[in-house]
C-alpha cells in the first residue's frame, strides 16, 4: 500500500504515492509550509527499484517533449510525465533523493506551462516580488538576509510563470542557507537583478539577448533537447521583454532596499 | 570546392532566437551559448541551405555599410567558426 502526501508548488497541486514511508515522512517534516489539503492536479507514483547496467550522469529526454507523454532519464530516476492524463511514472534508486525528484518534475511541469526553475533568491517587497540571481556566493543568500521586514519566498531557486499575462515569481522549498521560506506563494514580478557582492551600490540596466543569455546560465535543470531550450529561449524572451532586468553591485548594507526602490521609481 | 561556393545549412540540433536583433544560438549537448551581433545574426538566418556563402555575401554587402574586401575576409572568417563548430554545415 502506498503512503500520500500532498505538496503544492506554484499552484500545482501533487499527491505523491510511495510504498517507503521513509520518503513520505521526509516531505511531512520538512516541506511542511508546502504540504496541502487541495485537489491534485497531478498523481505522482514513486516507485524505488534497484537499477540495472552504468549510472547516466547526464540528464537526457528521450521523446520528444512537445508530445503528451515526456520521459526523462537521469542519474538517479527516470521519469515519465503524462500531461493528458496528468499522471506522474517515477522509477528511483532506493536511495534517491526525493528533492531531486520533485525540483526535476516541477521543472518539466513548468516548462509545459512556459515556466521555469531559475537560480536566484525572491523578496516580496510592496506587493510585488524581486528576483535575484547569479551563481553560487553570488549573494542570494545575503540579500535574503538583508531584507528584513519583507517576505523571502526562497534564497534558492525561484520558480518563474506567466499566468494571466503578468510573470510572477513564486517559493520553492528548494532552499540554500536561510531555510524554508516565510510564505509559500507567489507575486507579480516587478523587476530582476543579476547579482554581485561589491563595495559599492551600482547598477546598469541589461539589453534583453544579454539578459536571456545570463537567465539560461542560471536555469536550473540541465537537460541536452533542443525542443526545451526553444522552449526556454522563448519564454526568456518573453520575460526579459516584460520585465526590466538589471546588473546590481551591492554592498551588504540593509539600503540596498533604499537604492533598488530608486532604480524602479 | 572553396568554402566560398558551397551551400551551407544550420546544424537543426542547435536552438536559437534572435532577440533584439541580436541572435543567441545554444548547443543543447553541452550548454554552449554563442551570442551573436546584428551582422552575424543577419548571415546566421541566410544560411538555410539554399544559398552559397557567395550569395549570402552578396546580401550581406547590399543590406550593411562595409567594404567588400574586409566583408568577405570576416563573413569567411565568421562562417568558418561556425562550420569550425558544428553550428552549420557544408551541403
Amino acid at each position: 500500500m502506498a503512503h500520500r502526501i500532498k505538496i503544492k508548488l506554484v499552484d500545482i497541486v501533487f499527491e505523491v504515492g510511495c510504498a517507503e514511508l521513509r520518503q513520505i515522512t521526509w516531505l511531512k517534516k520538512n516541506y511542511c509550509l508546502f504540504v496541502t489539503q487541495d485537489r491534485p492536479d497531478y498523481l505522482v507514483s514513486l516507485q524505488l527499484n534497484k537499477r540495472k547496467g552504468p549510472k547516466d550522469l547526464r540528464y537526457s529526454s528521450c521523446n520528444c517533449f512537445q508530445k503528451s507523454l515526456s520521459k526523462f532519464k537521469t542519474a538517479t530516476f527516470d521519469l515519465k510525465v503524462d500531461f493528458c492524463k496528468k499522471k506522474v511514472s517515477v522509477s528511483a534508486v532506493p536511495d534517491v533523493g526525493i528533492v531531486d525528484v520533485l525540483r526535476f518534475l516541477c521543472f518539466v511541469v513548468l516548462l509545459k506551462k512556459s515556466g521555469f526553475l531559475l537560480h536566484a533568491s525572491v523578496v516580496l517587497h510592496r506587493g510585488f516580488s524581486y528576483v535575484f540571481f547569479g551563481p553560487s556566493e553570488s549573494g542570494k543568500t545575503t540579500i535574503a538576509r538583508l531584507s528584513q521586514g519583507s517576505i523571502v519566498l526562497t534564497d534558492e531557486t525561484a520558480a518563474i510563470l506567466k499566468r494571466k499575462g503578468k510573470f510572477y515569481a513564486y517559493a520553492t522549498p528548494f532552499f540554500g542557507d536561510f531555510g524554508l521560506p516565510d510564505e509559500n506563494k507567489g507575486a507579480p514580478l516587478k523587476a530582476i537583478f543579476l547579482i554581485s557582492k561589491d563595495r559599492l551600490f551600482t547598477h546598469r540596466r541589461l539589453k534583453q539577448a544579454d539578459a536571456v543569455k545570463e537567465l539560461l546560465h542560471n536555469i536550473l535543470v540541465n537537460i541536452p533537447d533542443r525542443a526545451i531550450v526553444n522552449t526556454l529561449l522563448v519564454s526568456l524572451a518573453d520575460l526579459t521583454h516584460n520585465v526590466p532586468c538589471y546588473q546590481l553591485y551591492f554592498k551588504q548594507d540593509e539600503a540596498i532596499w533604499r537604492y533598488i526602490d530608486g532604480i524602479i521609481g | 570546392m572553396e568554402l566560398l561556393d558551397k551551400k551551407i545549412k544550420r546544424n537543426q540540433s542547435i536552438a536559437w532566437r534572435t532577440i533584439e536583433e541580436e541572435a543567441l544560438l545554444v548547443d543543447p549537448k553541452d550548454g554552449l551559448i554563442y551570442p551573436l551581433n546584428a551582422a552575424g545574426t543577419r548571415i546566421w538566418e541566410l544560411i538555410d541551405g539554399t544559398k552559397t556563402c557567395r550569395e549570402i555575401l552578396v546580401i550581406i554587402h547590399d543590406e550593411f555599410e562595409v567594404e567588400e574586401s574586409s566583408l568577405q575576409k570576416d563573413a569567411v572568417e565568421f562562417i568558418e567558426e561556425l562550420v569550425s563548430k558544428g553550428l552549420v554545415i557544408p551541403v
